[in-house]
Formats: C-alpha cells, structure tokens, sequence
C-alpha cells in the first residue's frame, strides 16, 4: 500500500464528515421538541428516528474533521515547509472564511428571518427579556466557525511544533511521545485518552446541554475551552498520526471493533439524555460523568472506526469518490442557505416527515452539486477551495485527420520590385537588467529565404523575434522589418506570426478563430483555402480548448499564414506534432517559400533545419556565432565523426592531435576529428583488431554541439 | 509547383506590401474582435450562468420576495432596490468577465500575439468593454422583464428605459476597472482582485439596505454608489437621489479615465 492509497481514504473520510454536516443541518428542522425559532423552521412532522440520527453523526463529526486536518495540515507542513503552509491555509481556509461569511451571513439571515417569519405565522416573537449577555467577542460565525476555530488551531499546534523542536533538538523527546502514541493506538487505550480533555471541560460546563455534545463555538470569534479542548486534541493527533502514517493500519484491522463500541456507547448516551433534544443543562452528578465519559469514548470510537472502514474499503482511486471529495467543500460551505431555504419551503405542508426530510436532502444536494459542477469546479472558486482547476472537459488525443491530397494550383505570384532583405536586425544591444539577452547581433532575412535560427535555450533567439516583431525595443541598434517599423501596424499586415506556448480563446472554434485573425489582414486566404491547407477541415467546429496540443499547434499555424503574409515567423512551429501533421506543416512551409514568401524559424530539432533551411544561423549568449547555408555551417566546422570498435582507452584517443572529443558508446567509441585522415591512421597502427570503422561528415546536430560549445 | 491539398486557385503569399488596408476592413476587424469576445463570453458557463443568470434569482428573492412588506407601506422602496440589485448585476460581468478573462489571456501570451498580429490598435480592449456593454443590455433586459413580471419595481416604462440606459452606460467605469485588474494582476490573483473591487463596495454603497450611520457618509467613496445614483437620477426616484447625478456622472467618467488610462499604459508597455 502507498501513501497515496491512504490519501484515498482520508479524502474520503473528509468528505463524508462534511456531507454528515449537510444531513445533519437537513435534519435539523425535524427534530422532535425543537423549540419554535431556535432554527428557521419547525417542521409539522417530527421524527425520533431522525433524533437519533443527528444525535449520532454529531457525536464524531467534527472531530473526525479535525482529526482528519490536523493529519493533512502535517503533511502541507512538510511538504511545503511553513511559509507554503500559511500561504497554502490562507488561501484555501481564510480566503473562504471571509469571502464565505461575506456572502453567506445575508443570505443566512434572510432566510432566518423568512422562515421565523413563517413559523410563527407572520408575527415576530418579541426577543425574551432576560437573554444571557452576549460573550465576549460575540460574533455570528454562523456555520463557517470551523474554519475559524481550525486556523486558530493550526496556529496553536505550528507554535506547539516550533517550541517542542527547540527544546527537543536531538529528538529524543520526540521518540518517546511517538512511542507513547503507537502504544495508545495498538491497545486501543487511545480511545479513553484522547477524550479526557474534552471530558473534563464539558463535565466541568454547568450550561451544558447535554444532547448536542460539544458546544458549538459559532457565536463569538474567542471560542470557549470545551471546544478549544476537543477539537484541539483532534487537530494535534491528527498531526501526530501523520508522523507514523502506518498507525492508520491498526485502525483497518480494529474497525469492527472500534465501531461496535461506537454503537455501544452512542446506545448508553441515547438511553441517558434520549432521542429528543432537552434544552436544559444536566444536573451535575454520576449520570452527567458517565454521560460526558460515553460520549467521549464514543467520539473516538466512531471516528477511527469509519477511518479504518475507510482505509479497508477505499484505498483504490475511485473517479466518483474523488469527484465528491472535492465537491464536499463547496457543498459544505454553502449549504446552509440552501438547506434551510428548503425546510422553510415544505415546513409547513401537511406531509410525513419521511417524504419531506428526503425532499430537502436530495433538492439542496441537486442545486449543491450543480453549482458545484457548473460555477466551482472547473472556476476560480473551484482553484481555492480545491487546489485545482479541473478542465471542463477532458483533452482528446490528437487525431490524424483525413489525408487526401485532391488537386487545385495556386496561382499568381506577383512580383514586386526586388527588396532583398525583408528584415533586419543591425548591431543591436539589448539586456534585461543584469542579464545581457543580445549583444551586437546582426542578422538579415532574405526574400523567398528559410532562414533557420538554431541556438541552446537563453541564445537570443526568442528576443531577435520579438524584436522583429515589434514587442520589444532595442538599447541599441537598428531594427526593420519590410523597410519599415515593426511598430507600425501598417507593416505588420504583412507579416504572420506562429509563437511558442500561446492560449489561445478556448471557447472560440477553429473556424471562428481562423476568420477573426484573417480579418486582421487586407486581403488573406478564404477560410476553406485556410483549413485545407492546414488540413484542419474535420476540425473547424471544434472549440480550441477540446485540440490536443498537436492540433493546437495546427490551429496557430493556419492562423500565422491565413493573412498571406510575406514574411513568416515560426516559434518552434512542430513541437508536440505527430509525424503526419509535421510533414503536412513542412510541405506547406515549403510551399510557401516557393511562392516568394520568407521564413524565420526557430527550432530545437535540427533535422528540421536540414529538411528546410536556406540559411543557418547558429546563435549564443546573444551572438552570431556561425552562419551559412546548411552545407557551409557543415564544412565551415570541418568535422568528421569516426565510429569504430577498439580496445582502445577513450582516454588515450582524447589526447591524440586533431581528436576534438572521444565518447564510449555501448560496444563502440565515437570520435570527432577535424583531420580525420590522421586520426584514421593512427587508429589502424595503433590497434590491429580495429574494426566496424566508419567516417562520415558531422551532421548539424554535431556541429551545432560543438560551435555552441565553443563559444560557451 | 506542387499541387496542394484541396486548395482553390490562391496565391499563399501577398506580396502587394504597399497597398494599405481598406478602411471597411478594418472597422470590420474591430467589430469581429468584440463579436467573437462576446460569443466567447456567452459560450463559458461560469461567466454566462454565473453573470447573467444568478441576479435574477438573487433580486426575486431578496428584492421582491422578501421585501414585500416593506415595499407595500413605502412604494419606493421598489424601485430602489430593482435600482440597487441591478446595479449589482451589471457590475458582475465588467470586473469579472473584463478582469479574469485578461488577465488569464495577458498570461497565456495572447495579448503579446495580438501585439504581434496586426490587430487595429486596441481593438481587443475595446472588444472587452464592448463585452461587458453587451452583457449589461442583456441583464438589464432580463431585469426589467422580471420587475414588469412581479411587479415590485414601481416605476413606468420610461423610467424603467432611462434607468436601465444609465446603467447600461455605467457598466463601461466598472470595465475599466476590470481592465485594471486584468492589466496588472496574475490569472490566478484577478478573481481575488476582482471579488476585493466588487463585495465590499456592493455592502458599503447601500444598494440594497439602510447603511449604519458611521458607514453612511462613506458611501460616496464608491463607483457602485454613484452608478446607482446615476440610475436613480436617470429614473427620477427622487426619494433616494442623496447626491447630484451630475456629480455622479462625473466621478464614474474620472473613475473610467484614471483606471482606463492605467490598464493602457500597463498594456501598453508589457502586455
């Protein structure tokens, strides 16, 4: 089993104690002996079985969430270390909190306020005179008070960390706790340890109503010690599990066990306080201590059963788990509104309950999980509460498209009187900040020319482009482009343009995409010529954002010739094509050099330069360093790859005169010479057994390793 | 010449480089460049259902529903609120639709293509305030059917035109301060950005109830205050005009001027 797998599972768990908050607050309006306006309706049907089933899923569900984050809030701290940790919490806890509560407490509070309305027929009840004064801070969290209690504790526990890894610097200390926590969870004593603290507080509250367990800590921003106390223990044992991830095994093989003392306790609690809610506190005594004791052992039970039943039961991915698990944030936070809203609806019709209370579970989670699906998950809201953003549908592979190669010429091609240099870049400087990007460059683009741009990443190339193109303005140097300024709009029309890594609008289709840029132009091609041409014609209504990468690039390839333009500049034009779609795209390149249009193009792959250039133009740290036609830049580095197989050392060849570089392939040694002849001589004298010998001229590839190393 | 695949008789290259561009096409590629920002808009469900569709909801339930009562014993309440909440719709579309959009396209390289591309200056920035024009006429139709449906607005069929004109028009500051966001922020910061220039100011400008009294003389500090009392002016609901609409009017075009000015300059010089 692998840490993901167990990731899986808490998930999971997670999410199921979010949605237990759903149900939870779904139910609420039923609870037998709710006292009108303490919720936004008392339904006219009440029911004990739903009394039972709050009672139950409120015993652990909170502290299941806390648990659960404490676990993952380790694991952010670990893996992103404390500053990606606050700003991972900042953004996916406080942002929510302060957003959520923005947006959600008027809508809680009309809804509130039309459902009390509702309940007492229209007549607000006076507040009672002797209300309690408010507590200190007193602040409506309303339900989002669990993301303000969780950032608090996170603080409490980094602090905790902080002091404890500062006096326990050889760790010692730490050993033993986790020694003590193994110890806890193998004998199953962690289930009577883990709730004392909690225990004591709620024992020790004399307003204590009993039935609703811990009290939730939602009406004022200092939230009081029986909270303080069971969540914080929740959250800081959670974050301790997470140091020995494989304590969650003892808990797969404990789960029936741990579960059925979970029922056994919940039954105990039940039969002290029973299925309604009494609104008054206990009485203190024996019944209240082995009430708050129950209820305690219950907590944990429940909550490392359903972590082992999760464990056993959904390690695997599961696509509909997962799809949840990221729902149930969404849906959690913005339930209560919607809940509601639904019970004040049905509240006062003259149904069963067991119609009703279904009615409003299943319309709120429709409306939660369209929003969810349509608004959340693949938004911006989606990217905070989720850590991602889900595409909204999924990528294609690229397909081949139909090849069919049907007739038809081009026609005219006028000729113009003759410029011979379409653009040129002339002893230009330019440096960003420290860094210098070209220093003394000088290149010219011929017309009816390829001219092939080579160079390792950081050459230049990139800003000789966007210097032609007008994106950038030189320190100093002179740049033109079709004899005029590539600033000039007027210019550009002439002029198309294929970059790297560009988005382009996802929701727009091909055939949209292809007509807005060609309008651009003062005469471009028809939209079919555009898409035969490219061979996009089966995919003209696709929208852009459903392409492979491949068919992307197609798509900003038609683009950049659909204006006819008479100089062309391509940015790594087939990276991410399939051989099909890269011939296609070379045949239309080389068309188009042969009616006259010119051609700049960067590249990494070399044989793409061999296959198409005119001209090379080899570039580093901001230089020319070579240039010529293919064959030139060839004899210009006169070099000759030797390949044999010998029992030579490749380190006694190096030192060998006009050897450049000697590398030991799998059975052979590669050697580049700049006098082949000799090296080949001394070879056969110096080892009789040479065999397999073969020379041949450097390719491009080669000459371009060893011109960039030169000048490095 | 090789023959190429399924091509009609065009040459692939134009090499007519002097002849300029005819002034029809070019007001052609300005008003394509703000059809298609439109279509595209419309086409994102996030911003079409979330822009377009939640207001509606959001003014039946709070503005008609649950202020009945309160508009029965004062009729103007009605028109204030369908004032106020659609105020809120319009806004929707301009810092969002506006300010995500760019600056998740400012990001992926698209403007800088655009840059390169010979796109007629600004037509992509026009296209975007055009967008969030197009999207305050279609909520301002969908408003007005709903408060002529319900009944609750209180005001007549000239009112109802004036008002929805004003904020029609008043959509364009709240664009330009999209722009902004777009213009300087990351993708992933915009909508933070955004949701900072739009909740906040919605709850301080009163749109939608009486503001406490230590929060009430601040209300002048936003657009959406001012918008909506261009739209109240506009409509002539005297009973909630608090400052002249000419003043309003004139804030709103300082607002779209400064903003405007700094998304340009931004754009402009990094795209």
């Amino acid at each position: 089993m692998s840490t993901h797998d167990r990731l899986h599972a808490l998930d999971a768990v997670r999410a199921f104690a979010l949605l237990l908050g759903v149900v939870f607050h779904a139910g609420f309006s039923f609870l037998p002996g709710l006292i009108p306006g303490i919720w936004a309706m008392t339904d006219t049907s009440p029911s004990t079985a739903i009394g039972v089933l709050l009672f139950t899923s409120h015993i652990f569900r909170m502290s299941l969430f806390f648990f659960v984050a404490g676990f993952f809030g380790h694991l952010l701290f670990h893996r992103r270390g404390a500053r990606g940790f606050w700003a991972d919490r900042c953004k996916r806890i406080l942002v929510p909190l302060v957003g959520g509560w923005v947006v959600l407490f008027p809508a809680i509070a009309a809804v509130w306020i039309w459902g009390i309305t509702k309940t007492f027929d229209g007549k607000l009840p006076a507040p009672p005179a002797n209300l309690p004064p408010p507590p200190p801070g007193a602040f409506p969290l309303t339900h989002l008070w669990f993301l303000y209690v969780l950032l608090l504790l996170y603080v409490l526990v980094v602090v905790a960390r902080s002091a404890v890894a500062a006096i326990d610097r050889r760790g010692s200390l730490r050993c033993v706790l986790d020694a003590v926590v193994r110890g806890a969870v193998e004998t199953g004593a962690i289930v009577v340890l883990l709730p004392i603290p909690a225990v004591a507080a709620l024992y020790a509250r004399p307003d204590w109503i009993a039935w609703f367990g811990i009290p939730t800590p939602d009406q004022s921003l200092i939230p009081h010690l029986a909270s303080l106390a069971a969540y914080g223990t929740a959250v800081s044992f959670g974050w301790l599990v997470h140091r020995q991830i494989d304590l969650l095994n003892v808990w797969r093989r404990q789960w029936p066990a741990l579960l059925a003392v979970a029922i056994a306790a919940t039954v105990i609690c039940l039969s002290l306080v029973g299925s309604a809610p009494a609104f008054v506190p206990f009485a203190p005594g024996l019944r209240k201590l082995g009430y708050a004791c129950s209820y305690g052992v219950a907590i944990w039970c429940w909550s490392f059963g359903i972590v082992g039943a999760a464990m056993r039961f959904m390690s695997q991915p599961n696509a509909a788990v997962r799809y949840v698990s990221d729902a149930s944030y969404w849906i959690y936070l913005a339930h209560l509104p919607i809940v509601a809203a639904f019970q004040v609806l049905v509240g006062r019709l003259p149904w069963h309950w067991s119609v009703k209370f279904p009615i409003v579970l299943a319309a709120s989670m429709l409306v939660l999980l369209t929003s969810y699906h349509y608004l959340v998950r693949s938004t911006f809201v989606g990217q905070l509460l989720n850590g991602r953003k889900y595409p909204r549908t999924p990528q294609r592979p690229a397909s081949s498209g139909s090849r069919s190669d049907s007739g038809g010429t081009s026609g005219d091609s006028r000729v113009d009187p003759p410029a011979e240099h379409l653009a040129v870049l002339e002893d230009v400087h330019k440096r960003y900040g420290k860094t210098v990007a070209l220093a003394g460059l000088s290149l010219d683009v011929r017309r009816g020319e390829l001219l092939a741009v080579l160079g390792p990443n950081g050459a230049g190339k990139s800003t000789a482009i966007s210097l032609w193109l007008g994106l950038l303005q030189p320190d100093a140097g002179r740049v033109r482009l079709l004899g005029g300024s590539p600033e000039d709009v007027e210019t550009r029309r002439h002029i198309g343009v294929m970059m790297q890594e560009v988005g382009l609008t996802p929701e727009l289709r091909v055939r949209e995409l292809i007509e807005l840029t060609a309008g651009y132009y003062p005469s471009p091609l028809s939209l079919p010529d555009t898409l035969a041409l490219t061979r996009l014609e089966a995919l003209a209504d696709r929208p852009y954002a459903r392409l492979s990468a491949g068919q992307k690039r197609q798509v900003q390839f038609a683009l950049a010739i659909c204006g006819r333009p008479a100089l062309l500049f391509l940015d790594e034009p087939t990276v991410g094509l399939d051989v099909d779609a890269r011939e296609t795209m070379w045949r239309t390149i080389r068309e188009l050099v042969s009616q006259g249009c010119s051609v700049v193009l960067t590249t990494h792959y070399l044989e793409e330069a061999e296959a198409l250039a005119d001209r090379v133009m080899v570039l580093a740290n901001g230089r020319l360093i070579a240039g010529g036609t293919v064959a030139e830049i060839r004899s210009v580095v006169s070099r000759k790859q030797i390949t044999c197989s010998t029992t030579l050392e490749p380190r006694d060849v190096e030192r060998w005169p006009g050897v450049l570089a000697v590398t030991r392939g799998l059975r052979h040694l590669q050697i580049t010479a700049n006098d082949a002849e000799a090296v080949v001589r001394r070879l056969l004298a110096a080892d009789e057994r040479v065999g397999d010998l073969e020379v041949r001229q450097a390719g491009l590839a080669e000459a371009f390793t060893a011109l960039t190393k030169e000048a490095a | 010449m090789s023959a190429l695949h399924g091509m009609t008789a065009a040459a692939l290259v134009d090499q007519q480089v002097a002849v300029p561009m005819r002034l029809g096409r070019v007001v052609r590629a300005y008003a394509q460049e703000a059809a298609y920002e439109a279509l595209r808009m419309l086409r994102a469900p996030a911003f079409s259902i979330g822009l377009l569709v939640v207001p509606i909801p959001v003014y039946l339930f709070f503005g008609v529903i649950l202020s009945a009562p309160a508009i029965a014993k004062n009729p103007g309440i009605g028109s204030y609120l369908f004032s106020g909440f659609s105020t809120f719709a319009i806004m929707g579309p301009a810092l969002f639709g506006v300010g995500c959009t760019l600056a998740l396209e400012r990001e992926a390289g698209l403007l800088k293509l655009k840059r390169a591309w010979p796109a007629p200056g600004g037509a992509y920035l026009i296209a975007k305030m055009a967008t969030a024009v197009v999207f305050a006429v279609l909520l301002m139709i969908l408003m007005v059917s709903t408060a002529v449906l319900t009944g609750k607005a209180n005001l007549t069929a000239a009112q109802f035109l004036a008002l929805s004109l004003a904020l029609i028009a008043a959509s364009v500051p709240f664009a330009a301060i999209g722009l902004f966001i777009g213009a300087y922020s990351s993708g992933s910061a915009a909508p933070a950005f955004a949701n900072i220039a739009y909740l906040p100011q919605l709850w301080l400008s009163g749109l939608f109830f009486p503001l406490p009294k230590f929060i009430e003389p601040w209300a002048v500090i936003w657009p959406a205050f001012h918008a909506n009392q261009v739209a109240l002016g506009a409509a002539g609901v005297r009973e909630f005009m608090f400052v002249p609409t000419l003043l309003s009017i004139g804030v709103l075009a300082g607002i779209t001027v400064l903003f405007g000015g700094l998304a340009i300059r931004r754009l402009a010089r990094h795209g």
